[in-house]
């Protein structure tokens, strides 16, 4: 889909002569075989061993360390130890407890009185100074790195080659609550809360790495909330992270109160029914995906991550794949890809069978299906598609009634509907089942959105198969599977790593790799991308 | 100029080429002629198998030596007549490539399938997604082609391995028929790879340089052609010749005798709509072709008009040759004319790469 609308959205427009191919492009390669779009940046520079006796020569590369310019969490604070000494504070906000630090770091220092001819050595300091139990000495610059993604505060005193690291650890621990709809056995048990700095210290506590970038932006609503743009420095596409904070800065809205609002503003295209961003409420997927050098937005106020870009192996990728044994998460993979085939196409194919071609069945087969029928007054397709309608009336309703009422729903809708509807003769009993499997098949989509686009493809392709028969579902199942070969998500093709073929080769959807190649397959995602 | 021709890889546009290959292969051939004193079909089709082959490899290398990116741009630079006319030419040629499959399943349905069905009502569904796919443009249906080439395999598989207990070698008899020369003459006539070499040719810019171009379709049209020379011999051993020269969509009546009396279920429409699927495919990589062709021979500024405009063409002369049956059979004997035709432009270039190299 070639084209500009407002902003970047593309549009289809046929009308329309002439225009330049633009679109964003980033698997494409001129060696014939598009490589992956993981890291084609230059590896990052290593972190130096000495700490400089200068402070401002230490702030220059705590802050290249950190990608200060982008990373909004590294606080560098100076200040003066009884009035006399110059020093620097460092702790990342969020990892480290801001109110232990002005109790027992930045008050101390500011009250204390030092005597003037002794000797002001950081383990002197550290016993006269600082009422901290939990406190070090140490002279090299990496381990003070390190300990600051830990979420301690390092002290680094002007004219020292040593720095003070005290213990200040304090990220939120609980009040995050179990995820809701991405529920795993073997997975974490923690999901986003609505507090941004929450959140990003959810990931930062997964994700212990200077490399970690949370970069704080305005969201382009006119309610003024912030985002935070979150990927790993050296492992994310350079161009890609250009490309999001292109569309990102374009965002014109009056409000963006959620991150599914912000995602119709920074989405390829409009028009396409399929996710084009991962929205999970899970810390360790976004980690997880990051590692794998995507990118993911926070939004203050809404407990959910995007993942872009997102293709189709990431949506119909589960946390927990990578917890299971490799063998047994293959497995998984498969019966979810089987189920998915189910969903979609068994209606539908069920459909063509029984209206125009009776004779690829059996005698017995056709005989029970007319049964099943004879009672029924409305015609087949009619019923098909009113069952799966009355399956998302169901299931929409015990999304939004709450807690062990919206359960109850399901079970009532599920069971006493469907019975009473046969009781009826409302529906069949044929028709009944296989809209039931169809719908298991549809929950085993570990993406909800994903879940939501085939419940209301499978109608549509009931709708063809009623009026063509197969040759109705090849026509769209053809004409569908070329908009999902064209389809982008900010520039890497939906069916990549297989369609095209990104360099390594990587399981697409069903084969699970082993864990030594992480952090590649650690989402279980579809590899490198 | 949106020509939509996008970037694409070796392996996507390999399955594009195996695809076109099988297709063509399989669905173009309705010379009942072929089979008067035997059945030699699949020599002649070895044969034209590698002649075409040959003549891409050739016509890559002629192209890439004159320092063209692709087929339509170096006919640009022709004067307007020649460039014109070889331009039609090529057009022609691919369009009767894209327009026999689709006269064969049109066929095959309303024979087999939707026997009461009107064919101008099974063409309506064929319409929207001819057009639809010919729009896209190369870069989709390259990645397209890798998602279609497991299923149509394995449709062809299953097609041709359930039947492997009624093959009997004895029904290949008379093997060579009137001996080689009328396999030769057979060849000749059955060069219909040729609109899978223009296609290549055209979109070579695409492919990122002649020798993916090269390689890809070698590659492809090998493993399209391997298959296609497999099912002939299955045909072949399932039916004799004097049965061969009045069937109809011959593939499609293989999977009919299977014995499925006791199944379930019997999967023969469904591998039927698989290749039906791959048949429209292959035709709007053709109409695609064509639709460029067209566009860089007359530097005209966007391909999805010309990709609407063949589409329906092809459709509805896949339509009147349907219904015009004796016109459908005696048609493909001016394929061998078109495909002489489609061979000037190769032959421009190679002469006018001689010339110039004389002049040096």
């Amino acid at each position: 889909m070639n084209g500009t609308g407002r902003g970047h959205t593309v549009r289809m427009n046929p009308f329309r002569f002439d225009e330049p191919y633009q679109r964003f492009e980033l698997l494409e390669t001129e060696r014939g075989t598009p490589d992956a779009p993981k890291q084609t940046n230059d590896p990052p520079d290593p972190i130096p061993k000495e700490i400089p006796q200068r402070l401002s020569e230490t702030e220059t590369l705590l802050k290249k360390t950190f990608c200060g310019a982008e990373n909004s969490d590294l606080i560098l604070r100076p200040f003066r130890i009884g009035n006399k000494v110059e020093a620097l504070a460092a702790f990342l906000n969020g990892m480290a407890d801001a109110d232990r630090i002005g109790r027992f770091l930045l008050g101390p220092a500011q009250k204390a009185t030092l005597d003037p001819l002794a000797l002001r050595t950081p383990e002197e300091l550290q016993k006269a100074v600082f009422p901290l139990d939990e406190s070090k000495c140490s002279d090299a610059f990496d381990a003070a790195v390190a300990a600051i993604t830990e979420g301690q505060t390092a002290v680094f005193l002007a004219g020292e080659r040593a720095c003070l690291l005290f213990d200040t650890r304090g990220y939120v621990s609980r009040s995050v609550s179990e995820p809701i709809n991405e529920t795993v056995v073997l997975g974490a048990h923690e999901a986003f809360t609505e507090n941004l700095r929450t959140n990003i210290t959810l990931v930062r506590r997964i994700l212990r790495t200077p490399r970690f970038v949370a970069s704080l932006l305005p969201s382009g609503g006119k309610n003024g909330v912030r985002l935070a743009l979150l990927y790993l420095d050296g492992v994310t596409n350079r161009r890609l992270l250009a490309e999001i904070r292109k569309r990102l800065a374009a965002v014109d809205a009056d409000a963006v109160l959620s991150v599914g609002m912000l995602e119709q503003q920074i989405e390829d295209y409009s028009w396409l029914p399929l996710p084009q961003t991962l929205k999970t409420e899970r810390p360790d997927r976004v980690a997880a995906s990051l590692l794998n050098g995507k990118a993911a937005v926070l939004l203050e106020g809404s407990p959910i991550a995007i993942v872009l870009p997102a293709t189709l192996g990431l949506l119909f990728s589960s946390a927990e794949d990578a917890a299971a044994r490799r063998p047994v998460g293959t497995l998984l993979r498969a019966v979810r890809a089987a189920g998915a085939v189910v969903s979609v196409w068994m209606p539908a194919y069920f459909l063509a069978l029984t209206e125009h071609h009776a004779g690829q069945l059996s005698g017995e087969v056709l005989s029970v299906v007319l049964s099943s029928h004879v009672m029924v007054f409305l015609p087949l397709p009619v019923e098909m598609i009113f069952l799966l309608l009355v399956f998302q009336l169901v299931r929409e309703a015990g999304v939004r009634v709450p807690g062990v009422v919206g359960h109850a729903i399901g079970i009532i809708g599920g069971l006493l509907l469907g019975q009473a509807a046969v009781a009826a003769h409302l529906v069949s009993t044929v028709v009944l089942i296989i809209v039931a499997l169809s719908g298991l098949g549809n929950f085993t989509i570990p993406d909800y959105s994903t879940q939501l686009c085939v419940a209301y493809y499978r109608v549509a392709l009931c709708v063809a198969a009623t009026f063509g028969g197969f040759l109705g579902i090849g026509g769209m199942t053809l004409l569908s599977i070329a908009l999902l070969a064209s389809a982008k998500s900010f520039g890497v093709p939906m069916l990549a790593p297989f369609a095209p073929a990104a360099r390594p080769v990587r399981p697409f959807l069903i084969r699970r790799n082993p864990l030594r190649r992480a952090p590649d397959d650690i989402a279980n995602a579809e590899g490198r991308l | 100029m949106n020509d939509r021709l996008g970037r694409f890889g070796r392996r996507e546009l390999t399955a594009l080429t195996a695809i076109c290959t099988l297709i063509f292969g399989c669905f173009s051939t309705e010379e009942s002629g072929i089979f008067d004193t035997g059945n030699r079909l699949h020599f002649a089709t070895l044969i034209a198998l590698f002649v075409s082959v040959t003549v891409l490899r050739l016509a890559a290398n002629a192209l890439e030596r004159a320092g063209a990116d692709s087929l339509g741009g170096r006919l640009a630079l022709f004067p307007k007549p020649v460039c014109g006319a070889a331009c039609v030419f090529g057009v022609s040629a691919l369009l009767l490539g894209a327009t026999l499959p689709g006269m064969r399943f049109i066929r095959a349905m309303t024979d087999f399938i939707y026997v009461e069905a009107e064919p101008a009502r099974i063409a309506l569904y064929c319409v929207p997604c001819l057009a639809a796919l010919s729009m896209l443009g190369m870069e989709t249906l390259t990645r397209t082609a890798r998602v279609l080439l497991p299923l149509t395999l394995a449709a062809a598989v299953f097609g041709l391995g359930s039947d492997v207990p009624l093959y009997r070698f004895y029904r290949l008899y008379p093997l060579l028929s009137d001996g080689m020369r009328l396999v030769q003459q057979s060849a000749v006539s059955l060069l219909r790879f040729l609109p899978v070499v223009l296609l290549l040719l055209s979109c070579a810019r695409g492919a990122q340089g002649w020798r993916n171009v090269r390689r890809a379709g070698t590659v492809g049209m090998l493993l399209g052609g391997a298959l296609t020379v497999v099912a002939e011999l299955c045909l072949g051993m399932s039916y004799r010749y004097t049965e061969l020269r009045e069937l109809s969509a011959p593939l499609y009546r293989l999977m009919l005798e299977i014995d499925t009396d006791n199944a379930s279920v019997r999967l023969d429409r469904v591998v039927l709509f698989v290749w039906t699927m791959a048949a429209l495919f292959a035709s709007a990589c053709a109409v695609y072709g064509a639709a460029l062709l067209t566009v860089e021979c007359f530097s005209l500024r966007d391909v999805r008009p010309f990709a609407m405009l063949f589409a329906a063409a092809v459709v509805t002369a896949a339509l009147v040759l349907r219904e015009a049956d004796d016109l459908g059979r005696k048609l493909p004997y001016l394929r061998p004319a078109g495909c002489a035709a489609a061979l000037i432009p190769l032959a421009a270039l190679l002469m006018r790469r001689r010339n110039s190299c004389k002049r040096e």
